[in-house]
């Protein structure tokens, strides 16, 4: 084999097959939504919760002016549907940040699009993560995986609610549309008694 | 076929397979997907494609185990699980599949220990402390490209030969032996 075949064929393992994410059945060439006007959105955030979380440090949770939640397993729990909720959530994913693991990430739309209830994901910009953990540094909250979950409930402004809503576009999975809603297929329901 | 109508088929039956997999769930029949799954693959696996990591990380986007699409809350459950071992705590995210209840871990790395020491180097300024070379690297070309041409021809085979003979040459007339000591005289 000569060289420059060589070199051909490990360029050629390199390039990646693009055509498969643009296939517009699956879609998981934009799987995250696209976020209008994305700093407003940041600042939003920012103002209403991330500074103000910070004097809440010593104040129990159920009595903070929203409910937040960054826990991975309590947010699958909710969006999954094994809560039994269905209000509405602000989910915030800081997609480009470095520390994020990317197989956690991948399943985060579909989780989104399958919930019962309204859910918008925002994808968040670069360096958004480490400023999430430096304002919720002093309160027992955690943000080990990139998301932060806002319930939508009567605590909350309804016009944070509505501006936030009003810049993401809606998740989009034409494969998953009949799923939604066909009864699942499992047969073993696993349940506990207190 | 020429070139341009061969890619044309080959995406076509690639999106076509791979639609046929996402199509599964809706028809209810998840049996089917380790076979589908595997006849998509073999296709990439043909045409020598390298998938995106989204799609070609084992267990990420399919069971590992039967194939199946995983679609939270309808065949498989997602939780991250937290343990301590030998005093090291390890997070690690782990996806159930509902179907065949074949359970795939991934390792979370904890960046917030990390990330601290990453930071600080960059804080500051790169200086380069080796030792700078002197200005002489034309000359030092020149010669290179010489010195390299009389090592080819010393590493010849005649040349290595003849050395050869010098050497014995040299170790028999060096050698006590009286034979050798007449031939000399």
């Amino acid at each position: 084999m000569s060289l420059r075949s060589a070199d051909k064929k490990i360029s050629k393992k390199k390039q990646l097959y693009r055509p498969i994410l643009d296939n517009p059945f699956t879609n998981e060439g934009h799987m995250w939504p696209h976020v209008e006007d994305q700093p407003f959105v940041w600042e939003l955030l920012e103002t209403t919760i991330l500074s103000r979380v910070r004097q809440f440090a010593d104040v129990p949770q159920e009595e903070w002016p929203w409910d937040i939640t960054t826990d991975f397993n309590e947010i699958a729990r909710l969006l999954d549907g094994t809560m039994g909720v269905k209000e509405e959530v602000i989910l915030y994913v800081c997609v480009k940040d470095s520390g994020v693991s990317s197989v956690l990430l991948q399943q985060i739309p579909l989780l989104c699009y399958m919930y019962e209830g309204n859910v918008t994901l925002v994808q968040l910009a670069r360096g958004a993560l480490p400023q999430i953990r430096d304002a919720i540094a002093c309160t027992p909250l955690e943000c080990k995986d990139g998301l932060l979950m806002v319930r939508c409930n009567d605590k909350i402004n309804e016009n944070f609610v509505k501006q936030v809503k009003s810049r993401v576009a809606p998740l989009q999975f034409p494969w998953l549309n009949t799923v939604k809603y066909l009864p699942a297929d499992i047969k073993m329901v696993r349940t506990t008694v207190k | 076929m020429n070139r341009v109508e061969a890619q044309k088929f080959r995406d076509k039956q690639i999106s076509q397979k791979y639609n046929l997999i996402h199509l599964l769930p809706t028809l209810n029949v998840p049996e089917l997907s380790g076979l589908y799954l595997k006849s998509f693959l073999t296709a990439t696996k043909r045409y020598q494609l390298q998938l995106p990591s989204l799609i070609g990380e084992s267990e990420a986007k399919f069971c590992g185990s039967c194939g199946c699409v995983r679609i939270p809350q309808r065949n498989s459950r997602l939780s991250v699980i937290e343990e301590v071992e030998a005093n090291v705590p390890s997070r690690k995210l782990q996806y159930t599949c509902l179907h065949c209840k074949h359970a795939a871990t991934f390792p979370l790395v904890e960046l917030s220990k990390e990330s601290v020491p990453d930071q600080e180097p960059t804080s500051e300024k790169f200086t380069a402390t080796w030792p700078r070379r002197e200005k002489v690297a034309g000359k030092v070309e020149k010669n290179s490209s010489k010195i390299r041409a009389k090592k080819r021809k010393m590493n010849s085979l005649s040349s290595l030969l003849s050395k050869k003979n010098e050497e014995r040459e040299k170790r028999s007339s060096s050698s006590l032996s009286l034979e050798s000591f007449m031939q000399r005289k």
